[in-house]
Order: structure tokens, then C-alpha cells, then sequence
């Protein structure tokens, strides 16, 4: 068998259109001929008519938002339902911005490019589809996590005594909002250690801090789910006005 | 375990299946894919990479 040879006739680049929007176009086209065909086929898995009488325990939201409502045994809505999904919206609108280098683009790397590819792993795996993975499989009655060799049990009631992290600490409550400055201030002695760095310089001020501040955003919500789940801790700050 | 096959078999829960299990197989690609790019770019083959990419 001949290796085909690459055509150096072909130009480097070719237009977006028509070559691609071309191909996106005639794909849409054959995802609504199947999707419309599977609706016609196939009765869609609808459960009897609702009855206040007997909810239903647990109450799952659609897998693709399951990843959502398991962030909110961990954070108030607020954070789970609004700040979060926002957040990944404008990160992810602004990578092509904050991440200017050229590496890897038209070709497969580990190598060269091993800090975005582990941050997009992180945030894709880890805050997306790992959140999705334990809602659907890993809640029960009572939203009580159940490993997947667990029986349900509808009177389980564990006995969670839910602290806040300085009462676990034994400091007052204002200095809540310390460590999550504090957290956030990591990115500044970063800055501050690394800031004669050809990447920081690269980088620039501005870059630099909206990308800090989104990984550790990222990094924030491991965080406080172990914190949660280990050491029933509620609140890292709470104040009369938000929790977090 | 019943309970979770039970989730598993779910009609609604068929594509979070089929995503864990296209998440592993395409990252398997990607790997396979990466490691063999940074061997060439390694042994300075940067230039098989291009004419691979553009086949």
C-alpha cells in the first residue's frame, strides 16, 4: 500500500467560506434529517402526569444541567446558577485574547503547549463533566451521595453538621473575606515572584490578571467541593449581604 | 449496583453514556496523535508534521 503524498499544488490556507461553512451547513442539515426522524420514531421517555402528592426523590434536573445543580450543594445559587456559568462563558470567549501563542495550532502537542492543554483538561473534565458524572450517578434520595455499589436508601439521613470554615478555624468570622481575598491574592505574589519572566512579560499586566483570576477561579471550586464533602464546611465568607 | 444500572438504562441518560465513553476514545486519539507529533518535532521532523496535517 502507497502512502498518499500531500498535493503541493494545494494552496497553505484556503476561506472560511465556502470550504467550511459549505461542510457546517450540509452536518446541520443531516443532525436535523436524524433528529427529526429519531422525534417521529421514538416516543420521547416522559413519566406519568406530575402529582404533588408524591414528588419524586431525588429530583434530577436534565443530564446537561445536572453538572449545575450539583454545584449547588456547594455554593448559593447566586454562584452556582449565575457567577459560574457566566464566568465559563467569558473565559472561554476570551482565551483566543489572553492566549496568544501560536504553538500547537494545526498540529497535535503535548509538549509544547502543557499548561493550556492541563488547563483546559481541568476546567472541561474536572468543573464540567466530572459535576455532571456525580450528579447523575452519585445522588440518591435526599441529593445523599452513593457510590455506584450502594443501595438507595429512602431514610438515610446522614448526619451532617454543616460549619463554616473560620468557626471550624476558631477565627472570627470577618476574616472570612481574608482568605478569599487571600486567595485571590495568590495571583499577586505570583506576579510579584515571576514578573522578570519572558512568559510574564509575554504576557502583560492586564492578561496576566484576567487569566489568574479565571484559574483560580477554576481552582476555587475543587476547593471548596473537598472542604464541603470532607469537612462539611458551608460558608467560607459570610456576610449580611452573600455567602461564599 | 441495581440502582445504578438503573440510571444507566435510563433513555434520558443514554448520552451522558455515550459522552464518557466518546470523551475517552477521543482523548485516547488525541494522545496517540500528540505524543507521536512530539516525537517528530523532537527528532527535528517538524516539517513531516505539516505535510501530515495537510493530506
Amino acid at each position: 500500500m502507497t502512502e498518499r503524498q500531500p498535493d503541493e499544488t494545494l494552496p497553505d490556507a484556503v476561506t472560511t467560506w465556502p470550504h467550511l461553512v459549505r461542510i457546517e451547513l450540509l452536518a446541520t442539515l443531516a443532525a436535523m434529517v436524524l433528529l427529526t426522524v429519531w422525534s417521529i420514531v421514538v416516543d420521547a421517555p416522559l413519566e406519568e402526569a406530575a402529582d404533588p402528592n408524591r414528588t419524586p426523590d431525588p429530583s434530577k434536573a436534565p443530564w446537561y444541567f445536572l453538572g449545575l445543580q450539583e454545584l449547588l450543594v456547594y455554593f448559593d445559587p447566586w454562584i452556582a446558577g449565575v457567577m459560574v456559568p457566566l464566568f465559563i462563558i467569558l473565559g472561554l470567549l476570551a482565551i483566543p485574547y489572553l492566549d496568544r501563542n501560536p504553538n500547537g495550532a494545526g498540529y497535535y502537542t503535548l509538549r509544547e503547549r502543557p499548561f493550556a492543554i492541563s488547563a483546559f483538561l481541568f476546567g472541561f473534565l474536572g468543573l464540567w463533566v466530572l459535576p455532571i458524572v456525580i450528579g447523575v450517578f452519585c445522588r440518591g434520595p435526599g441529593w445523599n451521595w452513593y457510590w455506584p455499589w450502594e443501595a438507595w436508601d429512602i431514610a438515610k439521613t446522614p448526619h451532617l453538621t454543616n460549619i463554616n470554615l473560620t468557626d471550624l478555624l476558631g477565627i472570627p468570622a470577618s476574616l472570612g473575606g481574608v482568605l478569599v481575598l487571600g486567595w485571590y491574592g495568590l495571583a499577586l505574589l505570583f506576579w510579584l515572584w515571576q514578573r522578570k519572566s519572558a512568559g510574564l512579560q509575554r504576557l502583560g499586566g492586564a492578561r496576566f490578571a484576567i487569566t489568574a483570576f479565571l484559574l483560580l477561579t477554576m481552582a476555587a471550586i475543587p476547593v471548596k467541593m473537598a472542604l464541603r464533602l470532607l469537612l462539611n464546611v458551608k460558608y467560607v465568607w459570610v456576610t449580611p449581604w452573600f455567602n461564599v | 449496583m441495581q440502582n445504578f444500572l438503573w440510571i444507566l438504562t435510563q433513555p434520558d441518560n443514554l448520552p451522558i453514556a455515550g459522552m464518557v465513553l466518546a470523551l475517552g476514545f477521543l482523548l485516547g486519539v488525541w494522545l496517540r496523535q500528540a505524543l507521536r507529533h512530539d516525537r517528530l518535532i523532537r527528532s527535528g521532523h517538524k516539517d513531516d508534521i505539516e505535510r501530515e496535517m495537510r493530506r
